[in-house]
């Protein structure tokens, strides 16, 4: 379909995100037309002062407005203990559990040699920089329970050998409120020797 | 559409949408497939487990116009063990990948998943280094690539004494044949006999042997460099284990 110039150019930017086909781009355009104009420039605002003002914490390497982020900067959190995770989006699903109150330190990514990411793509550098303080006792490795993710921690895990400080790694087994009979073999069998004495 | 059942060993696993995975299986029947695992990266789904690079799995797979999707999977093997040892996950990214770049799409290599069965048991409880290079001079012999190390290519005589190898023409090359300004290397009486060696081990009872390093060093180098002549780009899991040969030093 022929969109007018403006119109075509609106489609254009949102099938280039991802997940948004042709559909749902143009969808998307047209509900942008039928809004207020107030509404439109608040949304246009809100992307530039996202992309403008967002940046990575010098410490953490969170996405943060300010330098340090506000979980470095809390006076409140334990400064001993830092949570490794992969992304941005992992430390909000920690905070939600709204039960740790350590530091957190994002990798942005994972060692996987078969898309050719390797140490040197991830923040490893940055958390090693953070350690030598000794103010850090304990680094919780959170990354995914997948291949990458456990590739990455037992690489920062032997990375940190040396410096001597306690690397644990969370507990992989059963979701809250699943059924045993349809979990798969490997978790189960992680469940099994994950259990601990109730 | 058609459904299928395939025991398979995956390959190779990417992150695709929102929770889904684009995983390429190499299957006995059907060699090298790609397909979708729909949902499989949120914690419940029964895929979850299952969707996991060397899983040994048999898959229950609907068959799609452009893309198969995984729908239904059952642990053989996880190979956990290889998931808990740095060393033996990278030597076994680089048999997965080297089966995906030499292998095409859709075409049974029974010979060769046998033999990638074989060698993912095998490289948590071997030297996976070794376990690794024997498993990738087997492989390429089932490629329709394998060099030719015991005849030189040009004249045809037996090598019995050192002589060279050249990627270009694909094999040994004796002394008398040599050109002074072609690109070889050198190939040892010791190095053949250890390539024999290699080529010969059997999977179900290893025998155990001793090498000496110069002799490995350039037994690799051999292979790696006809596999980057063959496949004609560097294999990504070889950089990712010399960085861990870095982190050891």
């Amino acid at each position: 379909m022929q969109y007018i110039a403006p119109l075509a150019k609106l489609v254009e930017h949102f099938r280039a995100l991802p997940g948004i086909g042709a559909k749902t781009a143009s969808r998307l355009a047209y509900h942008i037309l039928d809004m207020d104009s107030d509404k439109a420039k608040a949304l246009a605002n809100a992307i530039v002062d996202a992309k403008e003002k967002i940046g990575y914490c010098n410490t953490c390497c969170n996405l943060t407005d300010t330098n340090p982020c506000h979980i470095c900067a809390s006076t409140n959190r334990d400064q001993s203990v830092i949570c490794v995770v992969e992304q941005p989006r992992d430390v909000a699903a920690m905070e939600r559990m709204r039960e740790f109150k350590g530091l957190y330190h994002v990798l942005h990514g994972a060692l996987s040699p078969l898309e050719g990411v390797g140490p040197d793509n991830i923040r490893t550098k940055e958390l090693l920089a953070r350690l030598y303080s000794g103010e850090v006792k304990e680094i919780i490795m959170a990354t995914n329970p997948n291949v990458e993710g456990e590739a990455t921690a037992m690489y920062i895990a032997k990375l940190l050998k040396p410096i001597g400080i306690k690397v644990t790694r969370i507990a992989h087994g059963l979701p809250i409120g699943g059924d045993l009979e349809y979990a798969d073999e490997v978790t189960l069998s992680k469940a099994l020797e994950n259990r601990r004495e109730i | 559409m058609a459904q299928y059942s395939t025991e398979a060993i995956l390959l190779a696993v990417r992150n695709w949408g929102e929770a889904d995975k684009m995983v390429t299986f190499f299957s006995r029947d059907l060699g090298k497939v790609t397909a979708v695992a729909y949902g499989c990266r949120r914690p419940k789904s029964p895929l979850a487990g299952g969707m996991q690079a060397f899983s040994h799995l048999e898959l229950g797979v609907m068959a799609g116009t452009h893309l198969d999707t995984i729908r239904q999977c059952e642990t053989i093997t996880s190979f956990k063990n290889l998931r808990e040892n740095l060393d033996a996950m990278a030597y076994a990214t680089f048999l997965t990948e080297l089966v995906v770049e030499v292998c095409p799409e859709r075409h049974p290599e029974p010979h060769i998943y046998d033999l990638i069965v074989c060698a993912l048991e095998m490289l948590s409880k071997r030297n996976p280094r070794l376990v690794a290079l024997a498993a990738a001079y087997q492989l390429v012999e089932y490629t329709g690539y394998q060099p030719v190390y015991a005849e030189c290519v040009v004249c045809g005589h037996s090598i019995e004494t050192d002589a060279f190898f050249s990627f270009e023409k694909g094999g040994a090359i004796c002394k008398n044949c040599k050109l002074p300004d072609s690109e070889l290397i050198d190939m040892p009486v010791k190095m053949q006999g250890f390539i024999q060696k290699l080529l010969e081990l059997d999977w179900q009872d290893p025998a155990a042997f001793s090498i000496n390093g110069a002799v490995l060093l350039q037994t690799e180098k051999l292979l790696l460099g006809y596999l980057v002549f063959l496949i004609e780009k560097p294999l990504k899991s070889l950089e990712f284990i010399k960085q861990l040969a870095m982190l050891k030093n």
